[in-house]
This record gives C-alpha cells, sequence and structure tokens, in this order.
C-alpha cells in the first residue's frame, strides 16, 4: 500500500508541474478579464490537471507515510523546471539547481522531523 | 532577444488575443527580463492561502475514505479546494511579473508555513530536523533568487557584445 501511495505523489507532483506550466502560458494573455481567463480552455485543462493532483496527494498522504511522501512531493520543483526548460527555454544555471536541491533536501529533513 | 520572440509565438499560436499584441512583444521580453517584485509577494500571499489549504485538507482528511460523496459534504477539504483554486488564479498574475522556474519554487515555502500552522493551530511541535529543513528550504530558495539575478546579468552582457 505504501508503494501505491509513493506512485500517487509522484503522479501528483508531475501533474502540479504540468498544471503550472498552463498557468504560466496563460500569464501571457494581456487581458485582465477574469471571465475570459476562466473560461479559458487552457486554463481549465491546467486547473483539471493541478485539481487531480491535488486530490491524488490527498489520497496518498491517507495511506503512506508523509516523511517519505514529503520529499516525492518536493520534486515538483525539478518537473516545473524542466518544463520551464522545455517549454519558455528559460535558463537554469547551477546556481538555480543547486536552490532546488535545497528544497528537496529541506523537505526530506522536514520529513524526518515528522 | 530573436529566439525569446519565437518562443513566445510558438506558445501561443492558436491565439488571436496575443498576435494583437505581437508588436509590443519587444517589450514584453524586457519585462521579462527580471523577477518583478510584486510579483515574488504574490507568490507569497499564495503560499500563505496554500499552507491554509493544506491545514484545512489535513483536518478533512482525518475522516475520509475514498466514499467522494463524503468528500464533498466534507467542508475543511471543499473549503480547502476552493483556497487551492484561488491560489491557482493568482498563479497566473503573479507568473507575468517573471520566470516560471524561479517563482514557482517559492511555494516551497507552504513546506514552512504549514508547519509553523500546524505549530500554532493543531499543536505540533517543531524538531531540530525540522529546522534544518526549513533552514535548507529557505535557503535553496535564496539561491534560485541570486541565480535568477545572476542569469539575467549574464544573458544580459552576452546580448550587449553580439552585433
Amino acid at each position: 500500500m505504501s508503494m501505491f501511495a509513493v506512485l500517487l505523489v509522484l503522479l501528483s507532483s508531475v501533474g502540479n508541474g504540468a498544471g503550472s506550466v498552463f498557468l504560466k502560458k496563460l500569464s501571457f494573455k494581456k487581458t485582465n478579464n477574469i471571465l475570459s481567463l476562466l473560461l479559458n480552455r487552457t486554463f481549465i485543462l491546467g486547473i483539471t490537471i493541478y485539481a487531480t493532483a491535488a486530490v491524488l496527494y490527498v489520497i496518498a498522504l491517507k495511506y503512506g507515510d508523509i516523511s517519505v511522501l514529503y520529499p516525492i512531493a518536493a520534486t515538483q520543483y525539478i518537473w516545473v523546471c524542466i518544463f520551464a526548460v522545455r517549454f519558455f527555454r528559460e535558463k537554469i544555471n547551477i546556481l538555480k539547481w543547486s536552490g532546488i536541491i535545497m528544497i528537496i533536501a529541506g523537505a526530506v529533513f522536514i520529513g524526518l522531523g515528522l | 532577444m530573436k529566439s525569446k520572440i519565437k518562443v513566445y509565438n510558438d506558445n501561443h499560436k492558436a491565439d488571436s488575443t496575443v498576435e494583437i499584441h505581437k508588436a509590443s512583444s519587444a517589450d514584453d521580453n524586457s519585462m521579462q527580463r527580471t523577477t518583478k517584485p510584486w510579483a515574488v509577494m504574490l507568490v507569497l500571499f499564495c503560499t500563505i492561502i496554500m499552507s491554509f489549504s493544506q491545514i484545512l485538507w489535513k483536518i478533512g482528511s482525518a475522516s475520509l475514505g475514498l466514499d467522494i460523496f463524503k468528500a464533498l459534504a466534507d467542508l475543511p477539504l471543499v473549503f480547502g479546494f476552493l483556497l487551492y483554486g484561488l491560489c491557482a488564479v493568482l498563479l497566473i498574475f503573479a507568473l507575468r511579473g517573471g520566470d516560471l522556474s524561479t517563482l514557482y519554487p517559492v511555494l516551497a515555502l507552504s513546506f514552512v508555513l504549514t508547519n509553523l500552522l500546524a505549530w500554532l493551530i493543531l499543536g505540533e511541535d517543531i524538531n531540530l530536523f525540522k529546522w534544518i529543513g526549513i533552514f535548507s528550504i529557505v535557503a535553496g530558495i535564496s539561491f534560485i533568487g541570486i541565480g535568477s539575478r545572476n542569469s539575467h546579468h549574464i544573458k544580459n552582457r552576452g546580448e550587449a557584445g553580439l552585433p
């Protein structure tokens, strides 16, 4: 059952990363009309992925050990960076990568303390 | 700068609204070059909302099974998800002010805030491991901030040297 929870959180963190790609794509739109932003296909797709990821996370927390799940949830920052490079050609230097590693290390420690 | 404009248009092939703004995309590029302070503030605000939503999930999921109807009647859980949705909408506006790879990791502060809130609201204690974790996450986010400033600096310098 624990392996199942790990898989769910991994899926959820990839989903969070993918959802944020849709939000970033939307942020290029110059309109401030909230309704037109919310009824956009990109937003509906993005928020669906985001919500699914959140549901998976909550279910996983129910069945898995949180100290294992926290660091896996933190891998979403790796996925976001990979997606940002792939889809928006953002530059990520060694300082940024080490920041990401430190965030994941932090999640490991918080998980150990729980 | 050329390649950036190309990416900008590639991502929005189907968007007529963006086509209209094509002419001003050079401006947008210079706008995107650095991370805007207001964008960081907005992401921080999102982080606070997100932490509250996670606390609400934790309160709500205590009685949660795999029964969907029971979950929908679970007010803390539903309210937590609504806050999460609000967070997503605010993120759209926040992401206008900087790179995804710079602004999104700021959300990792929710690990820190969730712990502080769990300490204040749920009475959980913060031990040495948690303090090390909190310190590491805050330091990591600072690194990303410094890193993003550096990469822009180098990029600008490189462009200035181009014919």
